[in-house]
């Protein structure tokens, strides 16, 4: 609704119907059943008259308000902003406005818009205020609800845009991928037939497989994850599922001269979890480990990830290193977004990981005063059977 | 001899399709690449044994248009779907269709030879049936019209006397054609006469088969 022009000094709302409401019966329902609620209150806020659509607003007969406090039906957190609203007409000239939220008779809440300005009442000169009220609530719940629309609509879009560009990223990237894993099984296959004992070219071979077979997984997995905004959980063994991270990092580690060491029993509980999310955590702390360990010159540097049963139904994973460990400050912070001690870290990696652990109900800690060097620890629940 | 069979290998990508061709080519197989499913269905000899291994989404015509076709043209080439993601209802089209297997890249070379060696196996036993009921029909159609006749109704179980009865001619010359009618099918036996009454569409097999027992 637009807001009314209001000011005491255009000749209409000096001589208007609040001053002479019976003088025409016209000007009388104009006034009463106007669109918007009129009052006029007098210097310490009593009601000396309103119309009945003001009165309506409020849930009362007009001629019960009159004599009555208005800040009665102001709701109790608003009232302090309506002494603001009748300290500030009482200082200046011009009309002010403000938003109130009223209780009315049956309890409900509405809000509305009350524009007011002082005024001379009568012959007496008693000061007095007029004061128009327009209910906003609608506006306000509409208001409310474009927004929700809106970010609804937004967040569909997204989805879908990303559903999509997934998608075609997934046909598009499985065709080199599928090109990489059957060059490298025929390279193996064609290695091993020649009777060539290359343990190297084919452990190149095998990881250059392992990767691409990964890298399609996290194709495949970000495909569903962001066509059906959830995630894949399967149950599934957390011994391999290390074994098969230790594979995608061994080429890495024997870059930086770190000595990769497993510590995982093989009979340990199987896991219900999206394996893919939990390799990328555990890629991610091993990954940091190996980096943090860069700078060291000679001294043993060693990466040891184990994982033991604990009570009947966790299971906790370690990741420790020999690398310069943490100090108190990187202790408090290495888990808030954006803080990173590399140079070109985006200061997520932990961040992210933690909200994966937690969404599998685990925790992720730095274990504190580690004997040397760092060590992150992540638990998960094993899997009950019939639990999941 | 029979010809080697030749795996046809149809995929717009091209490094991958070599990838695909290099495989089989090292495990001893016979393969043929083609760019597209024109350029396949040009080249194709149908009376050459083969398989064939096709990309579902291509740019001229795609994998389910391509078996559509090679059906409309009663060419009965097993087949084995490659897709770059899971598309499951194309898939399971394909599958419904007849397909072989339907292979999600990326796949190893196992599955994919897996798969090849179900398709030419497929194929071999498509033809020697196929080969079987043209020499089958091709010796029923020497068969003189009562010795069709005869043929038919003794392989549905009647015994000579009912059979007599129903042509109205004596048991005896139901004997004679009856002899002629083996003799000119070539068939050893009575039990090989009934699978050439199947092989040529007289006899239908109704086959009761036992229950399976839960659990198994």
């Amino acid at each position: 609704m637009p807001q009314q022009p209001f000011n005491r000094r255009h000749p209409a709302a000096q001589s208007g119907p609040v001053a002479e409401p019976s003088a025409n019966f016209d000007y009388v329902n104009l006034f009463e059943y106007a669109p918007v609620g009129y009052m006029l209150l007098n210097d310490i806020g009593r009601i000396a008259k309103i119309n009945r659509t003001g009165a309506s607003l409020l849930g009362w007969d007009p001629s019960w308000l009159e004599g009555k406090p208005f800040s009665r039906w102001v709701a109790n957190s608003d009232k302090q902003l309506f002494a603001e609203h009748q300290r500030r007409l009482a200082a200046c000239d011009d009309d002010v406005t403000q938003e109130l939220r009223v209780k009315n008779r049956q309890g409900r809440i509405a809000t509305v818009q009350l524009t007011s300005v002082r005024a001379v009442a009568g012959p007496d000169g008693a000061r007095c205020y007029r004061s128009i009220m327009v209910d906003v609530s609608g506006e306000q719940r509409s208001a409310r609800e474009i927004s929700r629309l809106r970010s609804q609509l937004t967040h569909a879009t997204r989805l879908n845009t990303a559903g999509e560009l997934a998608s075609r990223l997934a046909h598009e990237l499985n065709q080199p991928l599928g090109t990489v894993v059957l060059n490298c099984e025929g390279a193996l296959r064609i290695l091993n037939e020649r009777g060539g004992d290359d343990t190297e070219l084919t452990e190149v071979l095998q990881q250059a497989r392992a990767a691409a077979a990964f890298a399609s997984e996290v194709v495949h997995h970000l495909r569903g994850f962001l066509s059906n905004g959830g995630e894949l959980r399967t149950v599934c063994d957390l011994s391999e599922l290390i074994q098969h991270v230790a594979t995608l990092i061994r080429a890495d580690a024997r870059d930086d001269d770190v000595e990769l060491q497993l510590d995982v029993p093989r009979d340990l509980p199987d896991v219900h979890v999206d394996c893919v999310q939990i390799e990328q955590v555990l890629l991610n702390l091993a990954h940091n480990s190996i980096e943090a360990m860069r700078e060291r010159e000679g001294g043993l540097k060693r990466v040891v990830i184990s994982a033991r049963q604990r009570g009947g139904d966790r299971i906790t994973v370690s990741v420790a290193d020999t690398g310069p460990g943490l100090d108190a400050n990187q202790f408090k912070r290495m888990f808030s977004p954006f803080y990173t001690t590399k140079r070109d870290g985006m200061g997520l990696g932990l961040t992210i990981s933690r909200s994966i652990i937690e969404a599998h109900g685990g925790e992720l800690r730095a274990v504190p005063e580690a004997r040397h060097g760092a060590t992150l620890q992540f638990t998960l629940p094993a899997f009950a059977m019939g639990a999941a | 001899m029979a010809p080697r069979p030749v795996i046809h290998a149809v995929d717009d990508d091209r490094c991958f399709r070599e990838a695909l061709e290099r495989t089989l080519r090292t495990t001893g197989h016979c393969v043929q690449g083609y760019s597209c499913a024109s350029a396949f269905l040009e080249a194709l000899d149908p009376s050459v044994p083969g398989c064939l291994i096709t990309d579902l989404r291509m740019p001229d015509m795609n994998g389910l248009e391509l078996q559509r076709t090679l059906r409309e043209r009663e060419i009965r080439l097993a087949i084995v779907f490659i897709s770059g993601h899971g598309d499951t209802t194309q898939a399971i089209a394909a599958l419904k269709s007849g397909a072989i297997d339907f292979l999600e890249k990326p796949f190893g070379e196992q599955a994919l030879l897996r798969s090849v060696a179900r398709a030419l196996e497929k194929d071999s036993a498509d033809r020697r049936l196929a080969g079987e009921r043209a020499l089958v029909m091709q010796r029923f159609s020497n068969l003189t019209r009562r010795e069709q006749q005869i043929f038919a109704l003794i392989v549905s179980d009647l015994p000579n006397k009912e059979i007599a009865r129903q042509l109205r001619i004596s048991p005896r010359t139901v004997e004679h054609h009856r002899e002629r009618a083996m003799l000119k099918m070539q068939a050893q036996s009575f039990s090989e006469l009934i699978t050439m009454s199947v092989l040529c569409g007289i006899r239908e097999i109704h086959l009761a088969l036992p229950q399976q027992s839960p659990g198994s």
